[in-house]
């Protein structure tokens, strides 16, 4: 072999060795078409992103408490424990997270956080332990307005032994711990120390909050002006660039009052991406990116659109547990204590024409509360089926009959009925709030729908704050309303949802009241599971979903997809279920202006 | 003049805490701003919501709250040792999130000592807030004031001098439609039409997109006030055209015109001269209370053409239950209105010598 020859043989190799190392990256990496657009540093145009909420209170992570705030804290600094964008469980080593493993003790209340290295601040101070300890401190501290605290009370306590460590101990066996650590934001130990020289110092209206100057993300802070913009700039020492450096020039998280108006910004070319499109525009939107427009993608909502049943005495609302600890009688409601009336109610209810009428088409029917697509959720419930024959036996079995033969009356109670009197009439009121067309459509849908089966539904329709104040006041019959679940930790929003723990008058969340001691048990020990194997976490909310199914405690009407759409011609935009901007640093769009 | 003036002033005293009671007594009556801002979130439970609650004041009953906001808290929890805890209370209890520590001592100084509260939703200072967002409102209204003056009062005035005929007609015609028609139906009508099909005007916002610290000078993004202005300005014309064409009618038919055309005057000299200046007085007493939405903004135009006037922040307040927000916007308003007022009967008098105050 000549000398070019062998040369060629050596590059030859040398390109195919350097493509089996890089292929499994750059398939995670690439846009669409396989390649990797790149302008160079800094030579995108700004990523624009329009904010339809109110405009931020503060970029410390620690005080954060609005959405509008936590979204532009995430591109300033790195999270603690970060999320695989295909599954959102936690993974060691994740882009755009500090900890690079972690290891668990024996007894499973000890973990060990090990940390990345290569993190830096804006400064040039490193990343370290102290910072995530100076962090845990100020929030557990009790002088820091924060709502993290009651997110890391399952925390013992924070230790950091060296720069590279964190120890976390847990107060007793969690399933979800490395959730609860992950709440722990990271922060510049060294600057807040002289920002804030105490933790009572640490107030939401110090001019820093809504300045910072130190931080780590793949954008930093430039400016902002209040009422329509915060203005972020690439940070060029940002460690996990893909590409090694940061595309966009800046990011504009640019309020926008109108939803309508947004969109029409969008389809001029002024807005990349819009994460939440206004119902009524869907359609359009699909439209427009089937013919390539633009780019439509679509999530699950994390809200579902729920039917609260009252099942306790309207009459006398009390708490679900007392001082103890231990479940409280609650009473019952003389129409819907009765599990058999609540089932009619749910077979009485015919989906398809909500969808129809009241959702655009756009409404998918669910059995079950944690949502398809994550991990717990129950495949084997599906929604209940419509059928009214059924649902007449039932209410005929709980003893509520129709006596006179006419359609336009409500049935009445016989001495069969568990809870009500005889001759009680079938008749309850929903409450509902005004204002949302979908919400206002289907309670009126549901109600001709029951009134077919002899239930007279009269609908109490009151601004959005009183219904919220009646309904945790828990003097209520039924209620519709819209209500998320966490998708990676459904545990803690069952039991906060449905269990005891969330029954407290004018404040709950389970303001139905209802309780069934086995549900509260394998929902207890799916989160407290020793080992917590996820099969086994699984088989125990599986059972929490079915007792949910037959029970009716809420009537899940549907949820829906929320549909996201970016400019067709932003390169390098893969978005993935649990994160649509988790390679934002790559971005590179042309702007209409 | 100027004894009437303190009158008027002093008057305005018991006017303006009658306002700001029966406001907030309305505001207590609709519900508290904690729902809001805690439920359904299920990292605030119960002892985050007594914690949210005791910060905000929101547990004492709404007389104290009423009082706290008027003349501020540091007299009803103080610390008399300078620990930073507090150990004296005056009406309300020392400890009133119920978490076994006492609160803190309090800090406010009232309204009435200049302190007008952080915003519940914005934790900033209200005044704070308010005068961040004076200046884009004070762009849309002062000007739309200036040019619906103008044109408003020289339409009136053609309308007039053309009774009956065609541009009399076309304006009157025109001014009910203007005046009919909701402002947030023509505001999205504009901008879809100029903004978003001609593209030959913004889609709103206050300035083109920029990552500076703020948006270039006025002169330099005219056309972003184009259509803000435009619907600003409608309804002023076509409600000055019409009460300046009733004015200049009702004058003309006085005795003085007649003896001004008798003896020989031009047309123009009777109408602009002498009629006119009339004519004006119903427009200066209306003058007055029209300054009151100079400071206050227009949240429909604001929330459609996306501009970040105080307006669109006063309206989130509204629905947020954000009470510092709200109450700041009712002094403003009262304020306004009362001093708007006085400014009407000075105008008047300015305009009409023969009136005198007494």
């Amino acid at each position: 072999m000549n000398a070019v020859t062998r040369v060629r043989t050596l590059v030859a190799v040398a390109t195919l060795i350097a493509a089996f190392a890089i292929a499994p990256l750059s398939s995670f990496v690439t846009n669409a078409q396989g390649e990797l657009a790149d302008p160079g540093a800094g030579k995108g145009a700004p990523i624009v992103e329009p904010n339809f909420g109110g405009d931020i209170t503060t970029l410390n992570p620690i005080l954060i408490q609005d959405g509008s705030s936590a979204d532009v804290a995430a591109r300033l600094f790195p999270a603690f424990i970060g999320g695989d964008p295909d599954t959102g469980l936690p993974t060691p080593g994740a882009r755009g997270a500090i900890v690079k493993e972690w290891t668990v003790s024996e007894d499973g209340l000890t973990y060990t956080f090990t940390l990345r290295d290569d993190w830096k601040w804006s400064d040039g101070a490193p990343i370290t332990s102290t910072d995530v300890k100076y962090a845990y401190d100020a929030i557990v501290s009790g002088v820091v307005d924060t709502t993290i605290k009651s997110q890391v009370a399952a925390i013992e306590s924070v230790e950091a032994p060296d720069p590279q460590t964190v120890v976390i101990k847990f107060k007793e066996l969690d399933c979800a711990a490395i959730l609860v650590a992950s709440a722990i934001p990271v922060v510049p130990a060294h600057k807040y120390k002289e920002v804030y020289p105490t933790f009572e110092e640490m107030k939401v209206d110090n001019p820093y909050n809504l300045a910072p100057t130190v931080t780590a993300g793949d954008f930093k802070f430039s400016n902002f002006r209040p009422g329509e913009q915060v203005t972020l700039v690439a940070d060029q020492a940002y460690v996990d660039a893909i590409l090694d450096h940061v595309v966009p020039e800046g990011y504009v998280y640019k309020q926008v009052a109108d939803q309508n108006v947004g969109v029409e910004q969008f389809l001029a070319g002024q807005i990349t991406i819009i994460d939440s499109v206004p119902e009524s525009r869907q359609d359009e939107m699909k439209k427009l990116g089937d013919e390539g427009k633009l780019v439509y993608n679509e999530l699950p909502a994390g809200t579902r659109h729920i039917w609260i049943f009252n099942v306790a005495d309207p009459t006398a609302p009390k708490n679900g547990l007392d001082e103890n600890g231990n479940p409280v009688d609650q009473g019952h409601h003389p129409i819907f204590g009765d599990k058999r009336v609540r089932q009619a109610v749910a077979l009485g209810i015919n989906h398809d024409d909500l969808n129809k009428g009241a959702f655009n088409g756009h409404g998918i029917a669910i059995g079950t509360p944690v949502l398809p697509g994550t991990w717990a959720h129950n495949q084997n419930i599906k929604a209940w089926p419509y059928d009214p024959e059924r649902a007449a036996a039932l209410l005929d079995e709980a003893g509520w009959v129709d006596d006179d033969n006419n359609p336009d009356t409500p049935r009445v109670a016989t001495d069969k009925a568990l809870y009500a009197a005889p001759g009680t009439k079938l008749e309850f009121k929903l409450l509902v709030f005004s204002g949302n067309p979908s919400i206002d459509a289907s309670s009126v849908l549901i109600q001709n729908q029951l009134k077919r089966l002899g239930i007279k539904m009269d609908l109490d329709v009151v601004e959005f704050q009183q219904m919220v104040g009646k309904l945790l006041s828990q003097t209520f019959d039924a209620n519709m309303v819209f209500l998320g679940i966490s998708r990676n930790n459904p545990g803690t929003s069952l039991l906060s949802q449905h269990g005891a723990q969330g029954d407290v008058v004018d404040s709950g969340l389970n303001p139905g009241s209802w309780y069934n001691a086995e549900f509260e048990e394998v929902v207890k020990k799916s989160q407290t599971l020793a080992g917590c194997d996820q099969a086994e976490r699984k088989k125990l909310l599986d059972r929490a979903q079915e007792i949910l199914y037959d029970e009716v405690p809420m009537y899940f009407v549907n949820y829906s997809m929320v549909p996201f759409v970016a400019q067709s011609n932003l390169k390098n935009y893969e978005p993935k279920q649990f994160g649509i901007r988790w390679n934002i640093d790559a971005w590179f769009w042309d702007t209409a202006q | 003049m100027s004894r009437y003036i303190v009158r008027r002033l002093v008057q305005a005293v018991p006017i303006f805490f009658g306002i700001t009671l029966l406001s907030w007594i309305l505001m207590s009556a609709a519900g508290n701003p904690l729902q809001i801002l805690t439920v359904f979130k299920e990292d605030a439970k119960p002892e985050e919501r007594a914690r949210v609650a005791a910060l905000l004041g929101l547990n004492d009953p709404w007389p104290v709250q009423y009082i706290r906001w008027l003349v501020g808290d540091d007299w009803l929890r103080w610390d008399t040792n300078e620990d930073g805890i507090a150990d004296q209370s005056f009406l309300v209890p020392l400890d009133s999130d119920g978490d076994g520590q006492p609160d803190a001592p309090g800090k406010r100084r009232g309204i009435l000592r200049g302190d007008f509260g952080n915003s519940f939703a914005l934790k900033r200072p209200v005044l704070d807030l308010i005068f961040e967002r004076l200046p884009a409102t004070l762009e849309i209204n002062i000007p739309s004031l200036i040019i619906g003056l103008l044109v408003g009062v020289s339409v009136g005035i053609l309308a007039a001098i053309t009774r009956g005929g065609l541009i009399d007609n076309l304006i009157r015609v025109f001014a009910v439609i203007l005046n009919a028609v909701p402002t947030f139906w023509l505001s999205l009508l504009l901008l879809l039409i100029f903004g978003s099909m001609l593209r030959v005007l913004p889609l709103g916002d206050r300035c083109r997109l920029t990552l500076e610290a703020s948006c270039p000078p006025i002169w330099q993004r005219l056309e972003y006030l184009v259509l803000p202005l435009l619907i600003a300005t409608i309804g002023t014309v076509a409600g000055l055209s019409r009460v300046m064409r009733a004015s200049m009618l009702d004058v003309v038919g006085q005795d003085y015109i007649r003896v001004a055309r008798a003896k020989g005057l031009r047309s123009r000299m009777i109408w602009l001269r002498h009629a006119a200046r009339n004519a004006l007085i119903p427009v200066a007493t209306g003058l007055g209370p029209a300054i009151t939405g100079l400071v206050g903004g227009s949240v429909i135009i604001e929330q459609i053409f996306n501009y970040p006037g105080v307006g669109r922040t006063l309206f989130g307040a509204a629905v947020g239950r954000d009470y510092p927000l709200v109450m700041a916007s009712v002094i403003i308003a009262a304020v306004t209105t009362i001093l708007g007022y006085l400014l009407s009967d000075i105008l008047y008098a300015v305009i009409d010598p023969r009136i005198k105050f007494s």
